[in-house]
């Protein structure tokens, strides 16, 4: 058992780092909510760095020297298929042939079981097949690649034989990428009108959750280049894996507004977006940190396998996570306000000529003082109440 | 505000009998080593070597094509050995009809050709078949076979198939589990190349003149309606219920024809009332029935089968035929590529992830907590006892397995922290869970049937490794809803029946 290869001090103090991150993240959500903080309103800050991000990622992408770097299953790579008149392993193999040259580090390696040929002398004693990714640009500087791979392997195995090389495809091909994205948009589209229904006919819930979600596989592909990390089938996986995930959290918000519009209908649709985000703020980063100390156990702690996913993953729900709260409620609230102040415009042009529409939605703004007694559920004894259960022990 | 709520026992006897099952199909049916498939990252496998074999094209010209089929009437009149004239025969009529001669085809020919010596017809057909020549395969032929071979494999009911181009003109087929290198290759050399076929009107009069069906391999006598494209889909139906007396041992396959394949087939058996068709796989003949009147609604059987063969053949016709034939050129057995190391080293991983999960759960919502840990105990034993049942493990599957694990933590989440808002509001304990449990199912409702319909489009639309994530998504999903509704809603009444504790503070507020 290798076990502590990856249990080292160091990833434990950083895995215990990023735990307590999350709990003082549940901890402000607290304070958040306590001093009923206008989150909405600071919207601009962060669509900016959103947007910030987002920028970084789209240049990072299509930068000619930089762009995702997809795998060997997305691109195939070489085949090669190699005898030792020793009996190795497939761990062996790895850690001697890995330092040649980043692509070998994560090349599949397999034991191959394989009949003697007829006629073949000296059949190897093992035999092991290589898939990388493209081990050179051209042809000859794959040659001279596979060369240094068998003059390493022979300086510690003794005798090996190349039996086979060849250039291989991709496992994921075009024709699948291409119905993944067949059925992630039909996904989306009947997730939209599942939204919609339920929503009372208002398209604009789950737009906006869709937007979010464009943000979030954006931010997960922009910064995957960004990092220049190597996008294999995982990555595809894990793309999937955040699509569901961060509908649902979109979904649980607008699901509190829902219900808040129908209690709170003194106060305007910006504070009760508002209210509706602060009450389930706690959930929201509770439910992601949860999520989290998962990622980051797998990303510190589950070897170099995992740690791709796990990256991928812990950007794609973070963002999750993030953009339920940051962008699709703001989004919500803008929609409405134009919508609103379009609305005016129409009645004010059709009524009177005089009347300047652009200082009426001035009379829709003083939403900050309405605030504190627009409240939650509408239970008057709810203030003197709820205070001292709130104390933390 | 009253406790109502009584206990569900039918609900608790369910759940019980869920947890019983999954025990039993993970633990006691065969140990756990055995139960969890899991994938070639981790486990050994069958890898095979495949070759395209593409028909020869016919390049020559109207002349040489004239000379060899004046050749070949030469040779029918002389009546020549019929297993030297049949090759050639199969050869003429492939090259009129396809422009294509199957590799086979061409061999069989040949072979013929030289059993019948140094006449003076050999010549022309000599020159007729060096001008069969092979074809180019394009990326779009591989990609093609590649679709064909995965829907198969997963249609014998293996996941997590990896298929890789290899060179110009061959296929990787990497099987995880499967270590008989003999039954894979039975599995995917197949062409499953379905034909059914009218008489010619030469044909017909033999038949008229003898009563009695002409040779199935004579390409004059026969010619093809459609292939196996026109099938729409086909199941397994019992055949010959009444006769044997409700005992069957015989099978049919019933099949439903696209659009296309009822227009053709209406019309051909339209034409053919009185006369038999017949039925083809891979060339050789499996049915010949009657056409006692004609079949205009699209829907038709072939029979009749052991229940094996039935099911055999719809699972090739399921995938489709291949559009090129295969040949096998080397299948062997394969280790992991990750290994036991691997798979421990994220084991242990996983293991320590969910216990600060625990932990932060415990701290967080004390006795709710608690019984959202005990809950989600009950989630992943269910999980995979469903996954050991349909599913390949991988090493990013199980990884995703642990990351659905805190995802399901979500149900639990909503509803505590809904308790506890009721509770600050001033609500008692039992007016709490019982108010709380009500608010938050409206979100676990939505979120979780958005989730839903995300992956049902997923398995509607997907591919083979798309449609395997969408059910896992699915599964996942539904098992979250049913142990929020189920085990901690029930764990929560119970213990608020049963006055466990009077501390608010228990309950997280």
């Amino acid at each position: 058992m290798n076990l502590p290869l990856h249990f080292s001090p160091q990833n434990l103090i950083y895995f215990l780092i990023w735990c307590g991150v999350l709990v003082y993240a549940s901890h402000l959500a607290r304070v958040f909510r306590e001093k009923q903080i206008n989150l909405i309103s600071k919207w601009p800050w962060f669509f900016l760095f959103s947007g910030f991000l987002l920028t970084l990622g789209i240049i990072s992408l299509v930068l000619p020297a930089k762009g995702l770097k997809l795998g060997l299953d997305f691109k195939g790579g070489t085949l090669l298929e190699i005898g030792f008149s020793k009996k190795v392993t497939t761990q062996q193999v790895r850690n001697t042939i890995a330092p040649i040259a980043p692509v070998l580090k994560h090349a599949l390696i397999q034991l191959l079981s394989k009949p003697p040929e007829i006629g073949e002398k000296n059949p190897p004693v093992s035999i092991i097949l290589i898939r990388s990714q493209r081990l050179g640009k051209t042809e000859k500087q794959t040659q001279k690649m596979i060369k240094t791979i068998l003059t390493t392997l022979k300086s510690q195995y003794g005798a090996v034989t190349l039996r086979q090389s060849k250039t291989i495809g991709p496992t994921i091909g075009h024709e699948l990428l291409h119905d993944a994205v067949i059925a992630i948009i039909a996904a989306l589209i009947f997730q939209l009108i599942y939204i919609t229904l339920r929503f009372g006919w208002n398209l604009r819930y789950g737009i906006s959750a869709d937007l979010a979600l464009i943000h979030d596989v954006l931010m997960m592909v922009g910064l995957y280049a960004l990092f220049g990390k190597e996008a294999n089938s995982p990555f595809l996986a894990a793309l999937l894996t955040v699509i569901g995930y961060s509908v649902m959290d979109s979904i649980v918000i607008f699901d509190r507004i829902r219900e808040n519009l129908t209690l709170i209908t003194r106060a305007s649709f910006e504070s009760v977006v508002n209210q509706s985000v602060l009450q389930t703020m706690t959930r929201s980063i509770n439910t992601l940190m949860t999520v989290l100390i998962t990622l980051f156990a797998l990303y510190f702690f589950g070897g170099e396998t995992l740690r791709n996913f796990a990256f991928a993953l812990l950007i794609g729900v973070t963002s999750g996570g993030y953009s339920s709260i940051f962008i699709a409620s703001p989004i919500l609230v803008l929609w409405e306000r134009w919508s609103s102040k379009r609305e005016k415009q129409k009645m004010l042009s059709t009524d009177s000529i005089q009347t300047n529409g652009k200082k009426q939605p001035a009379a829709v703004e003083p939403i900050t003082d309405t605030e504190n007694e627009a409240g939650e559920v509408p239970l008057p004894k709810r203030v003197p109440k709820r205070k001292p259960g709130r104390r933390r022990s | 505000m009253g406790f109502k709520k009584q206990v569900n026992y039918y609900f608790l006897i369910a759940i019980t009998a869920l947890i019983g099952l999954s025990i039993w199909q993970l633990f006691i049916r065969q140990p756990i080593r055995k139960a969890i498939k899991l994938g070639l990252d981790l486990r050994s496998g069958t890898h095979l070597l495949l070759a395209l074999n593409p028909p020869l094209k016919w390049t020559g010209t109207k002349g040489d094509k004239m000379a060899a089929a004046q050749a070949l009437a030469q040779m029918q009149q002389k009546k020549v050995n019929p297993q030297i004239l049949l090759p050639l025969e199969t050869v003429m009529a492939k090259i009129t009809n396809e422009g294509t001669v199957p590799q086979k085809d061409e061999k069989n020919a040949e072979a013929a050709l030289q059993k019948l010596g140094n006449v003076a017809q050999a010549q022309p057909w000599q020159i007729l078949l060096q001008k069969l020549l092979p074809q180019k395969i394009t990326l779009k032929d591989l990609s093609r076979v590649k679709l064909v071979l995965e829907k198969r494999i997963n249609e014998f009911g293996t996941k997590e198939t990896m298929i890789q181009n290899f060179g110009s003109s061959h296929i990787i087929v990497d099987i995880p589990e499967e270590t008989n290198p003999r039954k894979a290759e039975k599995i995917v050399s197949k062409t499953a190349y379905l034909a059914f076929k009218e008489l010619t009107t030469a044909g017909k009069q033999y038949f008229e003149s003898s009563q009695s069906p002409p040779n199935f391999y004579n390409p004059a006598m026969w010619k093809t309606i459609m292939n196996g494209s026109a099938l729409k889909s086909v199941q397994v139906e019992p055949y010959g219920q009444g006769q044997t007396g409700g005992n069957t041992t015989q099978y049919m396959v019933a099949f439903q024809l696209t659009s296309k394949g009822t227009k053709l087939f209406g019309k051909a058996t339209t034409q053919n009332v009185g006369y038999p068709i017949a039925i083809y796989l891979d060339g050789k003949l499996i049915s010949s029935p009657k056409v006692d009147e004609p079949i205009t609604g699209g829907s038709g059987v072939i029979q009749s089968f052991t229940l094996n063969k039935a099911v055999e053949l719809t699972r090739f016709l399921q995938a489709g035929a291949l559009p090129i034939p295969i040949k096998v050129e080397e299948s062997d057995v394969v280790g992991p590529t990750l290994g036991h190391e691997a798979l421990l080293e994220s084991l242990a991983a996983g293991i320590l992830g969910l216990a600060t999960v625990i932990l932060f759960m415990l701290l967080f919502y004390r006795l709710p907590g608690f019984f959202a840990c005990l809950a989600l105990m009950i989630y992943a034993l269910w999980l995979l006892g469903i996954m050991s049942k349909f599913f390949i493990l991988t090493l990013p599957g199980i990884a995703g397995i642990v990351l659905s694990i805190g995802m399901a933590v979500d149900a639990n989440i909503l509803i505590f922290e809904r308790v506890k808002e009721e509770l600050w509001n001033g609500k008692t304990i039992p007016g709490a869970v019982d108010i709380g449990f009500q608010k938050a199912w409206s979100s676990i409702l939505d979120s979780h049937v958005t989730t839903i319909i995300g992956a049902l489009a997923l398995i509607w639309k997907g591919s083979a490794s798309i449609q395997g994530f969408g059910v896992a998504l699915l599964v996942g999903t539904a098992l979250s809803l049913v142990t929020a509704w189920g085990v901690t809603r029930i764990l929560m009444d119970w213990s608020v029946l049963n006055n466990i504790t009077t501390s608010r503070k228990a309950y997280g507020a």
